[in-house]
């Protein structure tokens, strides 16, 4: 997430109004905790500015993708999730409360073997890692 | 062949303690004919066979199906989840980010998790996905032509 003068030149630049709240969605995310679900930046937005519509925080995020500021991301059957990480990179994903992490992985063991890659120039590679976070893990009720 | 799948089908179902419905026989059915279709092509692939089925009892057989281990849903980032129904491996994919082609790689080393996480941040993991990102040779072939 870019500081606030990048992002209002970028945004006029696509043709697209600087407004206030924009600036509060942009504000948030650079400070919210890893990926927040859609409905967690919209009740962020709602402490500041009570009348935001959902509507219209969705509308700013699809914005801000459409810039590669920032990607919806959805695990599973959960909630859209915002990343403010737009290059690729690997994730934890906890299969009970559908938390998501950034995690490092070493990219050069994942070198796909020629004879694998069936005509297709690879360019990259994700890694995403499935279990219990700390939180469920420790949880006897985790069925 | 497909009388016997179908049969097949509905043992599997009750092996994992599922009851055998023409729903969820429909969705298993989708998701193993053509393997990483989207739950939206497996709602018009469902519907188009047997008719009277909401999108949420879709969507909902695919999650059942997906719980119990008999499809797998494959999500990278910043793209719709595909199911499949090859899950006794621990086999990869690869992607075309032009047109979204999704085929299968295998994994050189096969167990579950192949990898591990420099910093796992305190989870328990149990299985590490990997998508290869590039572009299939019809997109290659078609921007070179292009050029």
């Amino acid at each position: 997430v870019r500081d606030a003068d990048a992002l209002a030149a970028d945004l006029r630049a696509r043709g697209l109004r600087v407004t206030p709240q924009r600036h509060l969605i942009h504000a948030l995310l650079a400070e919210k905790p890893s990926h927040p679900t859609v409905e967690a930046v919209h009740e962020a937005v709602l402490a500041a500015m009570p009348t935001v519509s959902l509507r219209t925080v969705y509308q700013a995020l699809h914005d801000l993708e459409a810039m590669d500021e920032i990607r919806l991301v959805q695990v599973g059957n959960g909630p859209l999730r915002v990343d403010t990480k737009p290059e690729r990179h690997s994730h934890l994903r906890c299969t009970k409360c559908g938390r998501l992490h950034d995690v490092d992985v070493d990219l050069s063991a994942l070198v796909l073997p020629v004879e694998q890659q069936r005509g297709f120039a690879v360019e990259d590679a994700e890694v995403i890692f499935s279990g219990r976070c700390p939180m469920c893990a420790g949880d006897p009720q985790g069925e | 062949v497909s009388t016997e799948a179908s049969g097949d089908d509905d043992g599997l179902l009750r092996r994992h303690g599922l009851q055998v419905t023409a729903q969820r026989l429909a969705v298993l059915r989708a998701v193993s004919d053509q393997p990483h279709r989207t739950a939206d092509d497996i709602d018009t692939v469902v519907r188009a066979e047997i008719g009277a089925i909401s999108r949420q009892a879709v969507y909902d057989a695919l999650g059942i199906l997906t719980d119990k281990g008999i499809v797998r849903r494959i999500q990278p980032a910043g793209s719709p989840a595909r199911y499949e129904n090859r899950v006794g491996d621990n086999h990869h994919h690869l992607i075309c980010r032009t047109c979204g082609q999704m085929v299968d790689v295998d994994c050189a080393i096969g167990e579950t998790p192949c990898l591990t996480a420099a910093d796992d941040a305190g989870y328990e993991i149990d299985e590490a996905e990997v998508v290869y990102w590039g572009r299939c040779p019809e997109c290659v072939a078609a921007t070179a032509r292009s050029h």
